[in-house]
């Protein structure tokens, strides 16, 4: 019996081994690539130096990409996780009329495809005021964001109890102290991943965020869509593993608060 | 007679008005009672508490609480503590920080705060000293529910409402906990209204208790009262193990009435109160109140075969037939002559334990 478990795990490392090196051919391709002090970008790589990295973070056109994704996730996030949330929780606590229907209507914007949410809003705000702005690409990625947040609330929603929050009314907590006390504490982790969750999926954003930028917004990822589109320059490659790294380490913190089996639920 | 809870006519549907959970529903707890509510699932027990607690509100009539009307007022003003049926308890607080929760919200002074949930902690025998600090998944059932009635007990209310609390224990310890939870409310004197599916429970908690069925209260009294005097066969039959058998009044003499069950077969029973008004009468008889023997004991007596003798330990159950259609269950101590399968016995009660059921 022993042998044959020893057996199955030697060949399922071995697996494990495959299948991770596959999934990370890109990554390290680029990242390899990021490192090539050439002029134009190949692979297999010639040298290494931090060339690009240097050339990144002294170029203003790349800083200023860099510090916009920031601000339209942060925008976003603000916007989303609150809507999100409430959304999540009035579904799972209240009954109220035409409950489905909300339902239908909270998940549409997860499941449209998301040139077509870029395209709508460009023309429905192209000539306002609020072209071009942060404002509107944050909006654009909220829509998304506040969808995905609603679903991965419902989740973590499913295991919890909404009895503690009568137990706590029931001993004299009003609203704030029943949410503070309580609700908070217990969906801590929750709230944290969707917090990462729409920071990240704003921060990698290009379909809807091309539509919406203008020269002064345009965001990381649009700029190294068109650095890669017209010019095919090297410092698209450091563009690409900063990327690759905030996506990872938010990934991971995600996967700290929230657990992987949470992940799976939502089909993660 | 001060009365520290009480409901006037609680209406409440649900499901757009389809469901009526409660009908009208009238009650009354007198200060320092043990009263309880009980019904089968889905009877609307728990819904009169929820009301009651202010977690519902009725669509009609008014709840009252130490002579105030609070039918408007939300849960987290009214002097009542629930006890729920999963407990509650706060899972990322401690014992001390459970207990001291309503004391916290109520801004009470942080050492009043501690003396008091000490106090409360040694009033349901848990020693502070060793349980303030830990968390509920380090408790036993038994030790949650003594956190979750301190956590109620500490506020001082006017009522405690029980929610079934003890449905999750085993047997046993729901046997002992019952029993430890009715000295401490008799101990401090203090009114509780108590929900549960069961009698036992019911009868062993209760100074005096109502059934609910459908959202009716169907009949109300000491448990003593509603198990000798029941008012509807479904109350005869959801108390005890009880023969019902319907009948036809033959006779009457004084006080005793000759019922005939069917052909031939007829028994005396004797009424106490109002006659029966028809002739057609509901005939129950407890299952513990016949006798089996082999020479008449009673007056009251019919020939009948066992059927089957089902061994229980303490007790024995017998099903025992008088006819093809008529047949008995009876409940006998282990004790002394004991029947098997096949005997011929006689069947002997005496004819105050026969209650007519006025339906």
């Amino acid at each position: 019996m022993g042998k044959t478990i020893a057996k199955s795990s030697i060949f399922l490392n071995f697996a494990c081994v495959l299948i991770s090196a596959f999934i990370l051919i890109p990554v390290v391709i680029i990242f390899l690539t990021s490192l090539d002090p050439a002029k134009y970008i190949r692979f297999p790589p010639s040298g290494f130096s931090l060339l690009w990295y240097e050339y990144f973070f002294s170029n203003k056109v790349w800083q200023n990409g860099l510090l916009n994704s920031v601000y339209v996730a942060v925008l976003n996030t603000i916007i989303s996780v609150p809507c999100g949330i409430l959304a999540a929780y009035a579904y799972r606590k209240y009954t109220f009329k035409l409950k489905n229907i909300f339902n239908t209507i909270m998940i549409i914007p997860y499941v449209t495809p998301s040139l077509l949410v870029g395209i709508a809003l460009l023309m429905a705000f192209g000539r306002t005021i609020l072209r071009g702005t942060y404002f509107i690409v944050a909006i654009a990625h909220a829509l998304w964001s506040t969808s995905f947040i609603y679903i991965l609330m419902q989740a973590a929603l499913s295991n919890y109890d909404f009895t503690y929050e009568e137990a706590a009314k029931d001993l004299g907590a009003n609203l704030f102290q029943m949410f503070s006390e309580v609700t908070l504490p217990l969906l801590k982790s929750a709230f944290i991943a969707a917090i990462l969750f729409a920071f990240i999926s704003s921060f990698g954003e290009v379909t809807m965020a091309i539509f919406l930028v203008t020269s002064k917004t345009v965001t990381l990822p649009v700029l190294l869509w068109t650095s890669l589109k017209y010019e095919l320059h090297p410092v698209a490659t450091v563009a690409s593993v900063i990327c690759i790294i905030f996506a990872i380490v938010i990934f991971m913190l995600i996967t700290k608060f929230f657990g992987t089996g949470m992940l799976s639920k939502i089909g993660m | 007679m001060d009365i520290a809870v009480e409901t006037r006519n609680i209406t409440k549907r649900f499901e757009k008005g389809r469901v009526v959970a409660l009908d009208n529903v009238s009650i009354y707890v007198k200060k320092g009672e043990i009263f309880t509510l009980l019904g089968p699932s889905g009877s609307g027990k728990s819904t009169l508490l929820r009301i009651i607690d202010g977690l519902e509100e009725p669509d009609s009539g008014d709840v009252f609480i130490d002579g105030k009307c609070v039918t408007h007022v939300p849960a987290h003003k009214r002097d009542v503590c629930m006890v729920f049926q999963r407990l509650a308890l706060f899972p990322h607080k401690n014992v001390f920080e459970n207990v001291a929760f309503g004391l916290k919200m109520h801004k009470i002074d942080k050492n009043e705060i501690k003396k008091r949930v000490e106090e409360t902690l040694w009033k349901v025998e848990l020693n502070p000293e060793i349980y303030a600090l830990r968390f509920p998944h380090q408790l036993s059932g038994g030790e949650m529910q003594r956190v979750a009635l301190a956590r109620a007990l500490v506020l001082r209310p006017a009522v405690i409402l029980f929610d079934e609390p003890l449905s999750s224990l085993d047997k046993r310890l729901r046997d002992k906990m019952r029993v430890e939870l009715k000295q401490i409310l008799k101990r401090f004197n203090l009114t509780a209204i108590y929900v549960t599916h069961d009698q036992e429970e019911a009868f062993v908690l209760s100074d005096r208790m109502a059934i609910i069925n459908k959202g009716k209260i169907l009949q109300e009294g000491t448990p003593r009262e509603l198990y000798e005097k029941p008012q509807s066969s479904f109350i005869a039959n959801f108390l005890g193990d009880t023969n019902i058998f319907k009948g036809v009044i033959k006779q009457m003499k004084g006080n005793l009435v000759i019922i005939e069950l069917q052909d031939g077969i007829c028994i005396t029973a004797n009424y106490t109160e109002t006659p029966p008004i028809s002739r057609d009468v509901l005939v129950s008889l407890k299952a513990e109140k016949i006798v089996l023997s082999d020479r008449p004991l009673f007056e009251n007596h019919l020939e009948a075969t066992v059927k089957e003798a089902i061994f229980v330990g303490e007790k024995i159950i017998y099903v025992v037939e008088l006819n093809k259609e008529l047949t008995l269950k009876v409940i006998e101590k282990n004790f002394g002559k004991t029947w098997r399968k096949g005997d011929r016995v006689l069947v002997n009660w005496l004819p105050d334990d026969i209650i007519l059921i006025p339906e």
